[in-house]
């Protein structure tokens, strides 16, 4: 890359300013960043969907083997590079995973007999010879995630680059992408770019570490080199909150009894037994599609379910969930599904005035949520201009603003840098102190430092309940933690 | 070749072989148009009633592949009274079978219902309802990709063949981002069902910006994905599954109109 500079329009200002960039055959490269840094952005250039898709103003040169990507159409760079986006489920155009790693090379044109033999060794690379029979909706996140990657390879090109490819992914499909990601690399000499806000996580894979701010380069590292610490929350922090006395504490705040869930007629959760009590934060751990999200969902009533569910000891079983809704909070995984007002202000109060709670709300605290979540500037702007991490700040603020006594948070790190992962722990430390119950589902080891309680689900049951120590055993033998030394 | 490339091939063969025994798309299609053209014919409300109900059962009770989600059918009982409403207070011909409001008193009788006006109302709602299962059927059981194929097989362009199949890919798609939309409205106290004209003005311009949003980035998304993946590189494409017009599927659609034809005429 050499002098790439971008904007997406006149009136905004530069996303990516003045970056170089040599990256050899067969490295592997973790670009990380704060949001809104231009990591996205800089994988789109890569990737060449900037300038030939997406417009604005560009300057500068990508240049593959000698080929500067301006004088070939995307198709023709999509056979050099392919871009793997963060939700692989974004990605995915057809019904079933044969036809979705075939799509390139028929597009390519290429005899019959090549776009058989490329896919056989495009499953192969990635494990999926199994599934090649299984329709794309049927797969786990993993499966999805390495499907996304499968389709690329089978374009033939020898440069990935990856957009936060683990977010969504437990543990246990997080180490398949990975293995998937080394042995292409190493067997394959692939280059492999990736993006994440942990880098981390590639400790054993990268073999440099690049850092972008405000669009610029600010550091290039070799693996020896990278010192982690400033990409992680520290752990005095977590504990720091962990430690907390419980305000006010009241037991069973919210209780299920022989709790089941269905979905489409399909018992997703059985016998789900579980006391919560006020003023402590509370993990909800499992593998992918072990009942996590039905579990939160169906607590405010979102799916059918039969047994004993209560709310300071009355039934909800029968309320609407907008009733629900004034003592439960959730917060969904994607803030796109959850921003409905045209303004970030009147987003702030769309719940409070639904809930007739708008009186007890002055400007003055509305100003401070503002400023607290750093949204101040966007007050009178809409809201579904806002970034990423800003759009998850605003929907953390537009419930917390109500303090509802249970809060559940459904994977609010995804996609969030440092800066936001603290945001949330301040809110977080702040209900803690008022006694409110927070309930968070993620895949994210900061946990282990911070809850309280860990409610572990495996294949729609419950299977344990306790402090991180108490089920400590559950973890280690279902993998959900590459334990422990953290713990 | 090693041992798991070899798995992989053998796999791939099968799964090709499958899917080459499936009827034709393009003959479904066709006698979907045929079997809707047929409740626009007759005027039979026996008949017609009949046909929708085995095809309900049929669709109620086949596991379709592509099927994502039961349809709901408050939308179609709805818009189905709307019909009936217009019909019964339109059509003042034939003789008079009822009011609906009875003399009480010296009020009423409102609202004649005359012999055709109640007639057509069944009829309309009888072709409403037998487009809307039958569409149904294509949907759930069509693979939106082998349907472009066998239209690109009738020499219609790939690019305007996958527009098509696109559209009928993310049609659950957009329909289950709209039940998610509608819980989150709930998880932020916005009641669902409403009981005044401003509450569903609410739900509506709620429902909206946020359908728009997401309807966007979907687009922007798969756009991504396929131009990053060549899609329109190349004037042709190299189909992996053929989907070639087989004679068994004519005969197939040649029966059903013969039966469609014959049921019209006696």
């Amino acid at each position: 890359m050499k002098d790439i500079n971008f904007q997406y329009s006149d009136s905004q200002p530069k996303i990516i300013s003045n970056v170089n960039l040599k990256i050899n055959k067969g490295e592997f490269i973790v670009i990380t960043g704060r949001s809104g840094s231009g990591k996205s952005t800089l994988a789109l250039i890569l990737s060449g969907f900037i300038p030939h898709l997406i417009g604005g103003t560009y300057t500068g040169e990508v240049i593959y083997q000698g080929i500067e990507t301006r004088s070939l159409t995307l198709g023709e760079i999509s056979q050099l590079v392919g871009l793997v986006h963060q939700d692989p489920e974004n990605q995915i155009v057809t019904s079933n995973v044969l036809e979705e790693v075939a799509f390139g090379p028929e597009n390519l044109n290429l005899p019959k007999e090549e776009i058989l033999e490329r896919i056989s060794l495009c499953l192969s690379a990635t494990n999926l010879d199994e599934l090649i029979s299984r329709g794309t909706n049927e797969l786990s996140g993993g499966e999805k995630q390495r499907v996304a990657l499968a389709s690329l390879l089978a374009m033939g090109g020898s440069v990935l680059i990856l957009d936060e490819p683990t977010s969504y992914l437990d543990i246990v499909n997080r180490a398949q992408v990975l293995k998937t990601l080394q042995k292409l690399n190493l067997s394959q000499n692939m280059t492999i770019i990736v993006i994440d806000h942990q880098p981390e996580i590639y400790k054993d894979l990268l073999t440099r570490l690049i850092v972008l701010e405000k669009g610029s380069i600010i550091g290039d590292y070799y693996a020896e080199e990278i010192d982690y610490t400033p990409y992680q929350v520290s752990v005095n922090s977590l504990k720091k909150i962990r430690i907390l006395p419980p305000n006010n504490s009241i037991d069973n705040i919210l209780q299920t009894d022989e709790y089941s869930v269905f979905l489409k007629n399909t018992k997703i959760l059985s016998d789900i037994s579980l006391k919560i009590n006020s003023g402590l934060i509370y993990g909800i751990i499992g593998r992918n599609g072990s009942g996590k999200t039905t579990f939160a969902n169906s607590l405010l009533n979102l799916h059918t379910n039969k047994g004993k569910m209560s709310i300071f000891g009355k039934n909800t079983a029968k309320k609407p969930t907008h009733e629900i809704a004034k003592d439960c909070g959730l917060i969904f995984q994607n803030p796109n599904h959850q921003i409905f007002e045209q303004t970030v202000k009147k987003e702030i109060l769309f719940a409070p005035s639904n809930l007739n709670l708008d009186s007890e709300l002055t400007d003055e605290k509305i100003h401070q949520l503002l400023v607290d979540s750093s949204l101040e500037q966007y007050k009178n702007s809409p809201p579904f201009g806002l970034s990423f991490g800003e759009k998850r700040r605003l929907t953390v603020i537009s419930i917390d603003v109500y303090s509802p006594s249970i809060l559940i948070l459904d994977e609010p790190f995804i996609g969030q840098d440092r800066y936001n992962f603290e945001f949330i722990l301040k809110i977080l430390q702040k209900r803690k102190e008022n006694g409110l119950t927070s309930v968070i589902i993620s895949h994210r080891k900061e946990l282990f430092n911070l809850v309280d309680r860990f409610i572990i689900f495996d294949q729609g049951h419950l299977i344990g309940e306790g402090n991180p120590r108490e089920v400590l055993p559950i973890i280690k033998s279902k993998h959900l933690y590459p334990i422990m030394e953290e713990i | 070749m090693s041992g798991a490339v070899k798995i992989s091939r053998e796999l791939i063969d099968v799964k090709l072989e499958a899917s080459s025994n499936a009827t034709n798309p393009v003959i479904k299609f066709i006698a979907i148009i045929a079997i809707a053209v047929y409740y626009f014919m007759i005027t039979d409300l026996y008949r017609m009633y009949l046909l929708i109900f085995a095809i309900l059962i049929y669709y109620n009770f086949k596991a379709l592949p592509y099927q994502v989600a039961k349809p709901k059918y408050r939308f179609l009982i709805i818009f189905s009274l709307l019909i009936v409403i217009v019909q019964l207070a339109a059509s003042r011909q034939g003789d008079l079978v009822f009011f609906l409001i009875p003399k009480i008193f010296n009020l009423g009788p409102f609202f004649p219902i005359y012999q055709k006006g109640l007639f057509y109302a069944i009829l309309f709602v009888g072709r409403f309802w037998g487009v809307i299962t039958i569409s149904w059927v294509f949907i759930d059981s069509t693979n939106p990709f082998d349907f472009a194929q066998s239209l690109t097989n009738l020499k219609v362009p790939y690019r305007l063949a996958y527009s098509l199949s696109l559209a009928l890919r993310f049609t659950p798609v957009l329909n289950n981002e709209i039940t998610v939309i509608r819980n989150a409205q709930q998880t932020r106290g916005l009641n669902s069902t409403p009981n005044s004209i401003k509450g569903t003005y609410n739900l509506l311009k709620f429902t909206l910006f946020p359908i728009i949003s997401s309807t966007l980035n979907r687009i922007k998304d798969i756009t991504l994905s396929m131009e990053g993946r060549a899609f329109g590189l190349y004037v042709d494409r190299t189909p992996l599954k053929e989907m070639p017009l087989q004679i068994l599927d004519i005969i197939q659609l040649f029966v059903l109109i013969l039966l469609l034809m014959l049921l019209l005429m006696f």
